[in-house]
């Protein structure tokens, strides 16, 4: 049963090992000449000013966090729309109790300020 | 007679240690006084189990028996026989002397003298109990509180140390006496905790008893204490406060010797039979090493403990022969090297108290000064190398006799220690007591009257049991009898 | 239907609660109250829904004694660790207290449903619904940044267990094709031994694994004790630990055809456990550090039980598990206790407490002699049951290396009381100790004495959820 999937580890192997390889091999064979100007970071030519780390806003990574959950609220709809007519009562009921969950969710994060801006 | 004078040696005590807990620590006179009354009624209720045992029935008496938890075959089994209540009988006197000779505690008084009757409470409870689970769980109660009684109120530089060797290596040995018992419990197959039924009914395998003496030899005998697993023992002696010292020496140390003979050697003969020349040869290093290196000492208490040592291995020694007279001088010199040693800690507490020093170099000629002190000392290390119309003459001399007749050239060396023994507690008693007076204790009091009672009912108890052991003797005959029988049978 | 639900609705609507009631601005104090008296409810109900029995949604659920009993412990592990705190507790979090309240609250809710769960999908989202609340609760402490990291040490970890325990699953999956635990206690039975099948169920062991701090899915442990709040590092290391060996419990038991030669393994990473996390705790000077690695050295200890995969065995764990809960939350009771006294979880925070607090310091050396294994406490007659059932397995070697790990428990345990007794305090005033903490100490005294000397009621309650888990 495994058989069939050997071909695909073999390839695996051969990807690493090439990639590996080549970086092992020239960091081996290849010359070394460092130089300071060689070394510093590349800025199109630029010097560079400050440093490369930036504090990144972690607003970003929050309302990423909260898109994904809506996003999937919303995606989880789908389904349901779809089987709306079969599911009846119960089907509806079922969603609302999901979505209100979800609203109990969305009320506290509106008011703990995690939607603002600045 | 229904009355249940087993459970009420346990619970007296018990009932003492929770109205000492409740008093307040100001209280000292009467948290002294309950101590005092809680012990007293427990060496009553023991001298009346001596007396009241029937000795021509013999076997088990006063038994308990409660169901416990059914499922585990865990009950709770208090019997007594011939070899218990001798040695019920010696804990309840060293701990009524010891409650006595601690009368000078000032410093947290009730947690001295909680802790003090609850281990004391535990050792009644594995003298008395035939169940393994419950002999397990007091066993250990018997160990646990020496750790803040030594650390607490101990003397010396060491305390801390001694006292988690101590309490470390006697848990260590307890883990191979667990895992012993719970082999045992499994490979009867009969699914049943209960000491008498095994005995009756039990039949281990000889590769099976090998295995399984050797365990319980580790275990038991790290509490002996046997070569090599003795180090805690000196150290323990010598840090201990008084009456933990009369406790440990005259009482813990007893539970190994007792462990054997009641579980080891009646349920694994034939163990025995293979592991005896071992126990000789280990019970040999006890004596010799522990009396020579007596001699070395010059604190009196590390001089003591190391002389337990090798007065315990003559414990081991008279087992090893694997005869009748052999096995009852080891059940005897247990009996009665509790009393010695319980004297002679109370002795050296006495003038420990108001000296505050017991190095032999530093003392000299107390007798002078504190005659009464030294009286009692002297009689204890008379006692305490053999002197006959003690308790202990009787004792070494019936291991000796078998030890002679089984393993001649041992038995000899062993004989000979007897004398090293003197050498070291005359030389003591001569440096300490005797000679010119040093300046710095010309003006000791004496041992007070109080002081001294604990010492006389020793004295007296010593005296008792050296003169007519038959006391003991007989009781504890009936159950050695049984032994022997058993190993005859291998 | 409701009925048979109740608890988990009701703890759900008391999460919800809480969640809201971070709008209005209300006390601490009454939140406080609020709770203790929302806890004590949910337990009233869990009592009264005890006896009931029923396979609820499809399947997927089910009630009986042994679900309902587990509810019934963590919901008053839930209440031990809401009494605990007082208005001295840290400022994020009495300023945040209904939110705290809401994860716990939560956290709880997510292990009672896996208590009941009997379908992978269910087990998952209620594994996942209490881990990721415990996540918030360690690093709750904002402003704290041995908390913060605690708490994403605790995220990372537990999210790769968790990725690992779905990978296993999937591998599992395949061969059952249905995810009803049910379905796999039929099938295991007829099932091929394959050796994808047993590294699938290693994996699938990971979450669980790691839940309980068992080698090598423990080293999480030492930081999120030490980093997060006192009354928070309670809840992960005494109801977690109870929830985390009720799911064992199950799997092992609807599972047990294929697990039971497994043995040998499980046995070895038992004892590996129990080494490793008693040898590591000789060197800690800090408090919560060292409870965590003797509580990694205590889940080898219950591992033991389990994998003798025979009713005494499992019941046996269970006594243990429930004793520890109590043992283990008197000691972080009165850590706590001095923490908010001095500030400090060091060893030596706890010097001279025998004479500032002599009730405290007695129940502390009590719980920690029990911990270790000691007589006649209730922690000795734990680790007997438990290796009584493993040496009628003939394991003599296992329950030798066994006893002799409980002495080296004993000597840092001893390290700890020793602290409480040996010196002398730096201050002459007792220690203020309130009425509800000095009759939890009395409670948990006579607990661990009572219990330990007379084990039978424990023992036979638990050998009741035992016969029910597997009947």
């Amino acid at each position: 049963m495994l058989q069939s999937y050997l071909p695909i580890l073999i390839i695996g192997i051969i990807a690493i090992a090439f990639a590996c390889g080549s970086v092992i091999v020239s960091s081996l064979i290849g010359q070394k000449k460092p130089n300071e100007d060689k070394l510093a970071p590349y800025e199109c030519g630029n010097v560079p000013i400050g440093d490369a780390r930036d504090r990144y806003p972690v607003r970003y990574y929050i309302i990423a966090m909260l898109f994904i959950i809506f996003d999937i609220e919303a995606a989880f709809m789908y389904p349901w729309a779809v089987l709306f007519k079969k599911l009846g009562w119960f089907g509806f009921i079922e969603m609302m109790v999901f979505l209100l969950i979800l609203l109990f969710g969305f009320i506290y994060v509106w008011a703990k300020g995690a939607l603002e801006w600045e | 007679m229904n009355f249940p004078i087993l459970s009420s040696i346990l619970i007296v005590p018990t009932l003492g240690v929770l109205l000492i807990l409740f008093c307040k620590p100001e209280q000292k006179t009467a948290i002294r006084v309950i101590s005092v009354i809680s012990t007293g009624i427990t060496l009553l209720l023991a001298i009346f189990l001596m007396i009241a045992y029937d000795r021509q029935a013999g076997g088990y008496q006063f038994m308990e028996f409660i169901p416990w938890i059914p499922q585990w075959g865990i009950n709770y089994i208090l019997a007594v026989d011939g070899l218990s209540i001798p040695l019920v009988f010696l804990n309840a006197i060293a701990i009524f002397t010891g409650v006595l000779a601690s009368w000078y505690i000032e410093d947290r008084t009730k947690e001295f003298y909680a802790l003090l009757i609850f281990l004391a409470t535990g050792v009644f409870g594995v003298f008395m109990t035939q169940d393994l689970f419950f002999f397990a769980i007091f066993y250990e109660v018997a160990v646990l509180p020496m750790y803040l009684l030594i650390a607490i109120w101990g003397s010396g530089k060491n305390r801390e140390y001694a006292a988690f060797k101590l309490t470390l290596m006697l848990f260590f040995g307890s883990a191979f006496v667990m895992g012993g018992i719970l082999y045992l419990y499994k490979a009867a197959g009969l699914n049943t905790f209960n000491l008498m039924e095994l005995k009756r009914l039990a039949q281990y395998p000889k590769e099976v008893q090998k295995i399984l003496f050797l365990l319980f030899f580790i275990g038991f005998g790290s509490i002996v204490p046997s070569f090599p697993m003795h180090t805690w023992s000196p150290e323990g002696h010598a840090c201990a406060p008084t009456a933990v010292s009369m406790l440990h020496a005259g009482v813990l140390m007893k539970l190994g010797g007792y462990g054997l003979l009641r579980i080891a050697i009646p349920l694994l003969p034939s163990g025995l039979h293979d592991w005896a020349l071992l126990m000789m040869a280990l019970s040999m290093c006890n004596i010799v090493y522990g009396a020579f290196t007596a001699i070395a000492q010059d604190d009196m208490k590390f001089m003591v403990g190391f002389s337990s040592v090798s007065h315990m291995g003559m414990v081991l020694f008279g087992i090893s022969t694997m005869t009748l007279t052999g096995i009852n001088g080891a059940a005897f010199q247990m009996f009665a090297h509790g009393l010695v040693t319980a004297l002679y800690f109370s002795s050296i507490g006495v003038m420990y108290n108001k000296t505050h020093t017991r190095m032999i170099s530093e003392l000299g000629g107390i007798a002078n000064v504190m005659p009464r002190a030294a009286f009692f000392f002297a009689i204890a290390g008379m006692a305490g190398l053999g002197l006959p119309g003690f308790a202990p003459f009787v004792a070494e001399l019936m291991v000796f006799i078998a030890g002679v007749s089984k393993y001649p050239i041992y038995g000899i060396i062993a004989v000979i220690s007897v004398v090293v023994t003197a050498f070291y507690i005359i030389r003591c008693i001569q440096r300490t007591y005797f000679g010119e007076t040093n300046p710095r204790w010309k003006d000791m009091k004496d041992a007070t009257n109080f002081e001294v009672v604990p010492l006389i009912i020793l004295v007296i108890a010593l005296f008792v049991f050296g003169m007519y052991p038959r006391l003991v003797l007989d009781l504890m005959q009936m159950e050695t009898k049984n032994i022997i029988a058993k190993l005859a049978l291998m | 239907m409701i009925i048979y639900i109740l608890p988990e609705i009701l703890t759900f609507l008391m999460a919800v609660f809480f969640l809201l009631s971070a709008f209005k601005k209300i006390s601490m104090e009454t939140l406080h109250k609020t709770g203790m008296f929302f806890s004590i409810i949910n337990i009233l109900i869990i009592l009264f829904t005890i006896n009931l029995n029923g396979l609820f949604f499809y399947g997927t659920y089910k009630i009986d004694f042994f679900s309902q009993s587990i509810k019934f412990i963590l919901a008053v592990g839930l209440f031990f660790i809401i009494f605990m705190a007082d208005k001295r507790i840290e400022n994020t979090i009495k300023k945040n207290y209904g939110e705290f309240l809401f994860f716990l609250f939560s956290s709880n809710l997510g292990m009672m449903m896996l208590s009941s769960a009997l379908e992978f999908i269910t087990l998952f989202l209620s594994l996942e619904l209490s881990s990721y609340t415990m996540f918030v609760l360690v690093g709750f402490l904002k402003n704290k940044k041995i908390s913060a990291e605690a708490g994403i040490k605790y995220l990372f970890i537990g999210a790769v267990a968790s990725a690992l325990t779905l990978y296993g699953y999937s591998i599992i999956f395949s061969y059952f094709g249905d995810t009803s635990l049910q379905a796999m206690r039929i099938g295991s039975m007829f099932m091929m031994k394959d050796v994808i099948l047993y590294i699938g169920f290693i994996f699938f062991l990971t979450a669980f694994f790691f839940k309980l701090a068992i080698l090598p899915f423990s080293f999480w442990a030492p930081d999120v004790y030490q980093g997060a709040s006192t009354n928070v590092t309670a809840y992960i290391a005494t109801v977690s630990k109870v929830a985390g060996v009720a799911v064992l419990l199950r799997i092992f038991v609807y599972f047990f055809p294929i697990f039971a030669d497994q043995e040998k393994i499980l046995i070895l990473i038992s004892i590996l456990t129990m080494t490793f996390g008693n040898l590591v705790a000789v060197q800690q000077k800090e408090l919560k550090r060292l409870l965590a690695y003797s509580s990694i050295a205590q889940a080898g200890y219950m591992l033991v039980g389990l994998v003798m995969f025979n009713k005494s065995g499992m019941s046996s764990t269970l006594f243990y598990v429930t004793a520890y809960l109590v043992m283990n939350f008197t000691v972080f009771l009165v850590i706590d206790q001095v923490e908010k006294e001095k500030g400090s979880t060091e060893l030596t925070a706890l010097k001279g407490l025998s004479q500032r607090a002599p009730l405290l310091s007695l129940s502390l050396l009590l719980a920690l002699l029990s911990l270790g294994g000691v007589p006649p406490f209730v922690g000795f007659t734990g680790k007997w049951f438990i290796f009584s059932s493993a040496i009628n397995k003939g394991y003599l070697t296992l329950v030798l290396i066994a006893f002799l790990n409980s002495v080296i428990s004993v000597y840092y345990y001893l390290l700890v009381a020793r602290q409480a007794y040996l010196f002398m305090p730096d201050e002459k005033e007792k220690m203020k100790v309130t009425v509800p903490v000095r009759v939890y100490s009395y409670f948990s005294i006579v607990f661990i004495i009572v219990m330990g000397f007379y084990p039978a009621p424990l023992l036979n309650w638990a050998e009741k959820a035992i016969r029910y888990l597997v009947g």
